[in-house]
């Protein structure tokens, strides 16, 4: 009785639909398209992995997670050891530097355009100021992903952070404390005792990371739609695009559980990392 | 478990001076990590037309001239009341039913016996995994089946019943001594009861975690009401800042007002949970599920 709400709408809105997925994706259906569906096995993916849009939005992805996440963990790595320090006026820098992940993706994008504005916005009058000629950020085929990788660590780098944080807490004095009577100064004791046993956060951060960026999605759409040549059009916006713009459910459908897949796999991976970490 | 807010040891003892250079370096990027905020606000409060002009310079945060009435203009350029009622409906809805609902299943999972219950829990929190973006085709396909597109219902229920909350809620529910709900029972206390004289009232700060962990997730949620509403009377806030940027290319100074008041309510929850947001484990553990379902 007490799991029955709970289990039934967990049940419709999000085991069914991971099922649908996976049927979906071996069908020919289509919203709204008239005329029966018809099992096609793997067609779909067959489809896919010749599709050259597809292939370039896993292109996209997988390059601005490559870029994303090792930027964003070094920096809130960095960020938590110096707040780690028991700084002066700690408790201020640290809400500082989170405050950016509570504003909506949609606010952080409509701020960020005004500073890439090609002709007048903040970073290019700056750069001309330095007599750097001006840039095309978002609308330039080579920037427009980096600039949106920017406005993400922005966003992300004060969540990862308090993760850090929350991680640092954890390791015992006492072995940062055996190291100091062993004379090792304090290099030495971030090397070889606080990052060896800040792995396990480190790689769920990596993971966390890794997956928030494959979901990539709503910056595009503020920001660039995709463009300029694609060059910002990522797997859930292609996902987005296929599915319920043109209406091609069946193929959007074979996307998305290849997109589970990867999420699936790289979750796994972590969880050996971290085993192995542990030492279990 | 550590108490929270309570600053971690330092592996190495740095001088009185060295941590101030630090922190006075740490300040300075921070106030530019803060600027865009700031640049936000200003920008607001000023005419649209010195907003791009003033942005090469220190003026982009200066207020200048001051024009305050930009906020009535954007009540009166967009429908922003409704917008904020939209999202302020569906935002209390969620979070009022999400907070029942999980919390609910949680007893069941860390208090009630029934047999396949460690099994059920397994495959509850093997759902975590499910990304939200992945199942969200067929989920479009229910929520139109039911009739559901351009309603509140279409925006709420999907999202009440949430695996992370139930996982969360059953932690903290385990924490709670056996022997009191064991005493009760013998007084003749049904569950029910139990779950709400006892388990409940022990339980704030996993209710008020939750709580702002799904206000935080719904107001500023885009992805899902952008693909389920075309009735600009069912706008959230997020989908009507992001139609009102992209349709207006004179006005900015109204986007940066609409976009300073869609960020307030969330700033308000984050000052005044701040302790429980940021520094708690609880959180780290959410990390995973954060902005998602």
């Amino acid at each position: 009785m007490f799991l029955l709400p709970a289990g039934l709408l967990l049940a419709i809105f999000l085991v069914w639909p991971t099922l649908q997925v996976l049927g979906l994706s071996i069908t020919d259906y289509q919203l709204l398209a008239p005329g029966a569906t018809h099992v096609v096995g793997l067609a779909n993916y067959r489809q896919l992995l010749h599709d050259a849009e597809f292939r370039d939005a896993v292109r996209v992805t997988v390059t601005f997670a490559l870029g994303a996440v090792p930027l964003q963990a070094s920096l809130a790595l960095a960020l938590a050891l110096a707040l780690n320090l028991r700084l002066p006026g700690g408790g201020i820098l640290r809400a500082a530097f989170f405050y950016p992940t509570i504003l909506s993706v949609v606010v952080a994008g409509v701020i960020w355009s005004y500073l890439y504005h090609p002709t007048q916005g903040m970073f290019n009058q700056l750069l001309t100021g330095l007599g750097i000629p001006r840039q095309p950020f978002l609308s330039g085929r080579d920037q427009a992903l980096p600039a949106i990788g920017a406005l993400a660590a922005w966003q992300n780098v004060g969540f990862y952070m308090v993760i850090f944080l929350a991680g640092l807490r954890q390791i015992p004095t006492q072995c940062s404390e055996a190291a100091a009577l062993d004379g090792a100064n304090g290099w030495q004791q971030l090397r070889f005792i606080t990052l060896p046993l800040l792995r396990p956060t480190g790689a769920f951060v990596v993971v966390v990371g890794t997956i928030y960026a494959l979901r990539l999605f709503t910056e595009v759409y503020v920001l660039t739609r995709g463009g300029p040549f694609g060059a910002t059009r990522t797997l859930i916006y292609f996902l987005w695009e296929e599915g319920l713009r043109f209406r091609h459910t069946a193929y959007a459908a074979a996307a998305a559980a290849l997109f589970f897949l990867l999420v699936l796999a790289i979750t796994l991976v972590q969880r050996r990392l971290v085993e192995a970490g542990a030492g279990r | 478990m550590h108490e929270a807010g309570r600053d971690s040891p330092t592996p190495w003892r740095l001088s009185r001076a060295r941590r101030l250079g630090i922190a006075l370096l740490l300040g300075g990027l921070a106030v530019l990590w803060l600027a865009p905020v700031g640049f936000m606000l200003v920008s607001s409060l000023k005419p649209s037309g010195r907003m791009l002009a003033d942005l090469g310079s220190w003026r982009a945060f200066w207020p200048a001239p001051f024009r305050p009435q930009n906020y009535a203009l954007a009540f009166a350029s967009v429908p922003l009341g409704r917008y904020l009622l939209n999202s302020a409906l569906v935002t209390a809805i969620t979070l009022g039913c999400s907070l029942v609902v999980n919390s609910l299943a949680a007893y069941a999972f860390a208090v009630l016996r029934f047999p396949g219950r460690d099994l059920l829990f397994a495959a509850t929190v093997a759902l975590l995994i499910v990304p939200f973006e992945a199942i969200v085709v067929p989920l479009f396909l229910t929520v139109n089946a039911f009739g559901w597109l351009n309603s509140y219902r279409g925006l709420i229920v999907p999202f009440i019943a949430n695996t992370f909350y139930i996982f969360l809620f059953r932690q903290f529910f385990l924490r709670i001594p056996q022997a009191l709900i064991e005493a009760a029972r013998l007084d003749g206390a049904s569950h029910l009861t139990i779950y709400r004289a006892i388990v409940l009232p022990l339980s704030r700060p996993a209710l008020a975690t939750v709580a702002i962990l799904e206000f935080v997730a719904r107001w500023n949620d885009f992805f899902w009401p952008f693909l389920i509403l075309t009735d600009e009377h069912k706008y959230t806030v997020q989908l009507g800042l992001a139609m009102f940027f992209q349709g207006e290319r004179t006005q900015w100074a109204l986007v940066m007002a609409v976009a300073v008041i869609v960020s307030l309510p969330v700033l308000l929850v984050f000052l005044v949970g701040q302790r429980l947001l940021v520094g708690q484990r609880l959180l780290v553990d959410g990390a995973a599920t954060r902005r998602g379902r």
